[in-house]
């Protein structure tokens, strides 16, 4: 019996040194493949992005070909392994000014496949952009060995927030047969990525950017372009406070409130514009305004 | 006899008479289907009787009163509207007195005062009194009030309070007086821990609680189940959590009674249930007392002794003792709790009272006939056509100009509006026919409020730091989450939702200095209101790591009382000791 188990353990390892030794030659051939198209045109070499275990070294550019439009951006491959297989994916990621997962592209002949080898659907292709957008995605709080075992043997239970994780979460949030592609992929263009490009941002900060920032939806992206100003700016840019405020979300106006020095709002003349606008606000930030109004 | 209240300076006299009778709601003998909210006593004024009936009318409430001499009488009952507004009021009732009903409508004025039903010759002896549910929507009534004199009790609250010590004759202080080694105060899942770690050390302990069962949030009465790990305290603990059924789950009520029995099982573990605290009285910075009322009869007690846990949540007695106390998000600078991810929505650069909000968890089922939902166009004001058939832990409702204490009544109501709402726009719903409620919750499940400030304010970077501390008497697993309700993301979306934001962490630990007060002298404190950061609170709040506090707070009062020592004094000269006794927990010598 020992040297039949010792005999499986050899064999274990001749077969896991041959799937290491064919995971080098297609990295390898992944490397070097056609698909690797170095950028060419208005792109800044920002940061280098190690993709799982160090196998890949992906660099990430800065776009500044648009100046109304400004991204990062990365060929990313990556290992994906899963208990018996690895694979290589391959996907031009997009990240905006704060880091921020855009979106991602496929190239020509390197589709994303599942366990089973089956390319993705286009569905497949939409849950795993829903998925990498979302950053408060449950795969964030799991690490990989916490994947398999839940979502096969737990049974599934109403979501519950307050517990974390359940079962249910994560099968919800990885693309059905890509467990472990969509886990991986969640972790390289959501990890510590995102606080680089947000530094690289901010030490060449401009106002074309600002006024991208600006523009998006996102309320925390409007914040990030107000964390760059100076107190005395909220004074100075009243109009601009004004008209941020008018087409601002809830949190937007709730974080300017807090930011209003009292002078911003002394004149008469500021004081009427914010009572123009007042039915439009949300509690939070009347709350905090309100104050202001009553000292007047 | 007259009653002189000093107001803003001016003397107001109110006539009284021995034929003035006051009867408060909640004494009534028979409550037929209305229920004893205690829950804001220190904002309006009093328990109350509440028509919580899920929209349909509940059954009659009935007492009876002496009249001490026959005559005309003029009759308020204390009541609001609670959702005033351009509809009727959604909680309308009825007074009848012996045979005659009023046709006033009663619950349709705004705030909290007295309405005046209407006159009734009285005669001496005994008299019925019966509160008529109209609606099934909340109606609620403080008290009624009988007086040969057309003039109404006061209704500011200052005012009123005196007033109405003067009409039921109360005397100044609690005439009885109790003693114990340990008074611990909120029979939720911190405050059951204490009390039972304490008694199995012998002390004789005191267990005051405002509701008729323990538990608290993880009661049938708010039905949230319980979280986090045992960490050196699994013997204890496994006799008061619950099962990880779902939120809202009708198990919650065989955990009560698991609950109850176990915490019956030790004769030196004295149970005020029903009983509510309001006042702590502090000499020297040492609580000398803690006063309670009894929640429905409205007697008083006064319980001494050397050493006070507030497990209230609220963090009451240390309110009333003068304890330092934080509320509301503290700015990101303030302890260095930044999540660049998260930004603002995990700690703000500036500070503000967003805090983490309250829930209301309900339930609805599939009957075997069809129903009709009644129409709530007060509740579509709140929801608007949001549609729902039941209510997890996101239905959670916080603003930064709510306070989740003094607003806690507005609170409460805001998530009954919000959930009659949602259930009504479900049930019109194609094939919803046979939908009807099951159960609302009443009472508030707070996530935050008041949080007493200790030797050692508990932070985000405790828990991300995994730091160790020579004190480490908790230890919990779960991640760091915090909340924020959803339409500040997107405006579109109903303001009493919530999301979580999730931080991973390995193990980290809480010293028992954040189980004390840094400034009232024998004061512990177990559960959400321990010496904590808002984000602080993030991790620890669910109810296995409070669990973990109260069972710590009740084995360092053991040997606070051994060495007639103060909390702190136990962290300075005998934490190896203390240290040992916590290690020792599950050891079946400690299972008396």
């Amino acid at each position: 019996m020992i040297l039949i188990t010792i005999h499986k353990g050899v064999i274990r390892k001749i077969v896991w040194l041959f799937w290491l030794f064919c995971l080098l030659l297609f990295c390898a051939f992944q490397v070097f493949s056609p698909g690797d198209s170095y950028p060419s045109h208005d792109l800044d070499s920002v940061t280098v992005l190690p993709a799982k275990d160090s196998v890949f070294f992906n660099t990430v550019y800065f776009n500044t070909g648009d100046p109304d439009s400004f991204y990062y951006e990365s060929t990313v491959r990556s290992p994906v392994c899963n208990d018996t297989l690895c694979q290589v994916v391959l996907l031009k990621v997009f990240w905006d000014l704060r880091g921020n997962y855009i979106r991602f592209d496929t190239l020509i002949n390197h589709p994303l496949t599942k366990n089973d080898h089956k390319p993705f659907t286009s569905s497949d292709y939409r849950k795993l952009h829903l998925t990498l957008r979302d950053q408060n995605s449950v795969l964030g709080r799991k690490k990989e060995d916490e994947l398999i075992d839940k979502v096969q043997t737990r049974y599934s239970e109403k979501i519950d927030a307050v517990t974390g994780a359940t079962d249910l979460q994560i099968k919800n949030a990885v693309v059905e047969g890509a467990l472990y592609s969509t886990y991986t992929l969640w972790h390289l263009v959501n990890g510590g990525i995102g606080k680089r490009l947000k530094g690289y941002t901010s030490a060449n900060y401009n106002l074309d950017m600002e006024k991208q920032l600006m523009r998006s939806d996102d309320p925390l992206a409007i914040i990030f372009a107000l964390k760059q100003w100076a107190v005395k700016d909220y004074t100075d840019r009243f109009p601009d406070v004004l008209k941020i405020m008018k087409n601002g979300s809830p949190m937007v106006n709730f974080y300017i409130a807090k930011k209003l020095p009292p002078e911003s709002l002394a004149s008469a003349n500021h004081q009427k514009a914010i009572q123009d606008i007042w039915s439009s606000l949300d509690p939070n930030t009347k709350s905090i305004l309100v104050k202001y109004l009553l000292e007047e | 006899m007259v009653c002189v209240l000093i107001i803003g300076g001016w003397i107001q006299i109110i006539p009284l008479q021995a034929q003035d009778i006051l009867i408060e709601a909640e004494s009534f003998k028979f409550r037929g289907g209305w229920l004893v909210d205690p829950q804001f006593i220190e904002q309006m004024g009093s328990s109350y009787l509440l028509a919580h009936g899920l929209g349909q009318p509940v059954e009659d409430a009935r007492t009876s009163f002496t009249v001490h001499k026959n005559g005309k009488y003029h009759v308020w009952a204390r009541t609001k509207n609670w959702v005033p507004g351009p509809w009727e009021a959604p909680g309308k009732f009825k007074l009848g007195v012996n045979e005659l009903v009023f046709e006033t409508l009663l619950g349709t004025i705004e705030d909290w005062n007295w309405q005046y039903v209407g006159e009734i010759k009285l005669k001496k002896g005994s008299n019925q009194l019966i509160l008529k549910d109209l609606t099934g929507f909340d109606a609620r009534c403080d008290a009624i009030f009988f007086s040969q004199y057309n003039t109404p009790p006061p209704g500011e609250l200052s005012t009123l309070k005196r007033w109405r010590s003067t009409v039921l004759q109360l005397p100044e202080d609690p005439d009885e007086h109790l003693y114990f080694d340990l008074i611990v105060t909120g029979g939720g899942i911190a405050g059951c821990a204490a009390a039972i770690a304490a008694a199995e050390q012998g002390l004789q302990v005191a267990l005051i609680h405002d509701r008729p069962v323990l538990g608290g949030n993880a009661s049938s009465e708010i039905r949230v189940h319980t979280l986090g790990i045992y960490g050196h305290f699994e013997r204890i603990l496994r006799m008061l959590d619950t099962e990880h059924y779902p939120n809202g789950d009708p198990r919650a009520k065989q955990e009560d009674e698991k609950r109850m029995a176990n915490i019956r099982r030790y004769n030196n573990i004295h149970l005020f249930l029903n009983w509510r605290a309001y006042n702590a009285f502090t000499e020297k910075n040492i609580i000398q007392y803690v006063d309670a009322q009894h929640t429905s009869t409205g007697e008083r007690l006064r319980f001494s002794g050397p050493y006070f846990v507030d497990c209230t949540g609220d963090g009451w007695i240390g309110y009333w003792a003068g304890a330092e106390y934080s509320y509301g998000r503290e700015s990101v600078d303030t302890y260095g709790e930044s999540w660049e991810q998260h930004g603002e929505l995990w700690s703000p650069e500036e500070p503000d009272q967003f805090v983490m909000g309250s829930s209301l968890l309900w339930r609805s089922y599939q009957t075997e006939f069809s129903s009709i939902f009644p129409e709530v166009p007060w509740a579509l004001e709140v929801t608007g056509d949001f549609a729902a058939a039941n209510g997890e832990w996101q239905w959670e409702f916080s603003r930064n100009d709510l306070h989740q204490i003094d607003d806690g009544e507005f609170i409460r109501d805001h998530m009954l509006k919000a959930i009659y709402g949602s259930f009504y726009n479900e049930k019109q719903k194609p094939g919803n026919e046979n939908l009807a409620l099951e159960w609302v919750s009443y009472l508030l499940g707070k996530r935050e409020s008041r949080r007493l400030v200790g030797d050692h304010v508990y932070t985000f970077n405790d828990m991300r730091n995994n730091v160790k501390f020579p004190d480490s008497v908790v230890v919990e697993k779960r991640e760091v989450d915090v909340h924020f309700q959803q339409n500040l993301l997107n405006s579109s979306q109903p303001d009493f939702l919530s999301e979580a934001l999730f931080y991973q962490v390995d193990t980290y630990y809480i010293p028992y200095r954040s189980l004390y007060s840094k400034n009232v002298t024998n004061l512990f404190m177990a559960g959400r209101c321990f010496s904590c950061s808002h984000v602080g609170l993030g991790g620890p709040r669910v109810m296995r790591t409070t669990g973990q506090m109260g069972a710590a707070v009740g084995y360092a009062a053991s040997l606070c009382k051994k060495y007639s020592i103060t909390p702190r004094e136990l962290y300075q000269n005998y934490l190896q000791e203390y240290m040992q006794l916590i290690m020792s927990s599950n050891d079946p010598d400690n299972n008396p």
